[in-house]
């Protein structure tokens, strides 16, 4: 709080060019937003260059998305999902004024979280076991037609291992951003985890967690997302 | 948006449940073979249905003002724009044909 508001006897957490703290209130939530439109443009860039390659060899992505593990996936959707719950229970617990339900709920988000990331770490390590990655450990054999499940599909021939390696690089570039995005966000969450461990998140100071809660959401949002797009493109087995 | 916030827990629950459901039916439905064309339709017509329940329930969409309405939509507008135009000239150069 800066002096000049405390002369002006605003609340604490008001600061002096504001009118109101619903106004303050207001005007972080939109700043949020905005900035979240911005990352929608940054990921639908690579969302739109993903698709329209999609467009052009549907086969040879479905072969590579085929290879994915759906299991991983799954899981690692449910993991988000619940941490995007458990931070909007913090906003409430914050709200209330409940200092040890929003630090709980904010250390169970930030374990979630880096589970998270950890079944992505295993999951990365596992394509480059199955030789998935390509520049670095790719075995072109799993996409030539005689290896393939279905060797009587009719299309099986279209199948170019070139464009599968396209897909996988999608794939890593997507996915990639995605954890750099989560890894922000845990950045995040940790700094005001260690502020509610200290008890400096107050009734009045939610919106703290509701403003960083909606960049987390956006993360879940991409992520929902990347699933059908990355994961769901191909038939699993 | 009102301040505070109005929302009931009860409706962040639901909407965890509905969402983790259709993540449940999105995942299974891969290992269907025989949906033929319609596949990826289906699979980001559920996305798009847990994206909304996740904009207007967690991130309070529901009983927000006009100006974050306004923001969001306006995110919306240009993602599509941007997805119009660049789609429509890569399916208008025939690739494939060489």
């Amino acid at each position: 709080m800066s002096s000049h508001a405390a002369s002006h006897g605003h609340p604490s957490v008001l600061a002096h060019h504001f009118d109101t703290i619903e106004q303050q209130r207001s005007t972080m939530r939109l700043g949020m937003w905005m900035f979240l439109v911005t990352e929608a443009l940054f990921f639908g860039g690579a969302f739109c260059a993903y698709a329209a390659n999609r467009v052009w060899y549907p086969r040879d992505f479905e072969a590579g998305s085929s290879q994915l593990n759906v299991f991983i996936a799954g899981i690692n959707s449910l993991l988000l999902l619940t941490s995007s719950l458990t931070i909007t229970l913090a906003i409430h617990a914050a709200q209330e004024g409940k200092k040890s339900k929003l630090f709980w709920l904010l250390t169970v988000t930030i374990l979630l979280a880096v589970s998270f990331l950890g079944m992505k770490a295993y999951e990365y390590y596992s394509d480059y076991e199955e030789a998935l990655v390509p520049g670095l450990r790719f075995d072109e054999s799993k996409f030539m037609p005689a290896t393939l499940p279905s060797p009587d599909a009719p299309t099986i021939n279209q199948i170019n291992p070139d464009r599968v390696k396209m897909f996988f690089m999608f794939y890593y570039i997507m996915t990639g951003l995605h954890v750099l995005h989560m890894i922000v966000g845990i950045g995040v969450m940790v700094w005001l985890w260690l502020k509610a461990y200290r008890g400096e998140i107050h009734e009045q100071k939610f919106l703290l967690i509701e403003i960083t809660s909606l960049y987390w959401h956006f993360v879940d949002l991409v992520w929902l997302f990347i699933v059908p797009a990355l994961y769901l493109a191909g038939i699993h087995h | 948006m009102a301040e505070p916030i109005h929302t009931k827990p009860g409706s962040y629950y639901g909407a965890f449940v509905v969402i983790a459901i259709l993540t449940i039916l999105n995942i299974s439905l891969s290992f269907s073979t025989n949906m033929g064309a319609i596949r990826p339709y289906l699979h980001f017509g559920i996305a798009i249905v847990q994206v909304a329940t996740l904009t207007v329930i967690f991130m309070h969409l529901r009983g927000a003002d006009g100006m974050t309405w306004l923001t969001a939509l306006s995110g919306l507008f240009f993602v599509a724009l941007m997805f119009l135009f660049i789609i429509t000239d890569f399916l208008t150069r025939h690739y494939a044909a060489y």
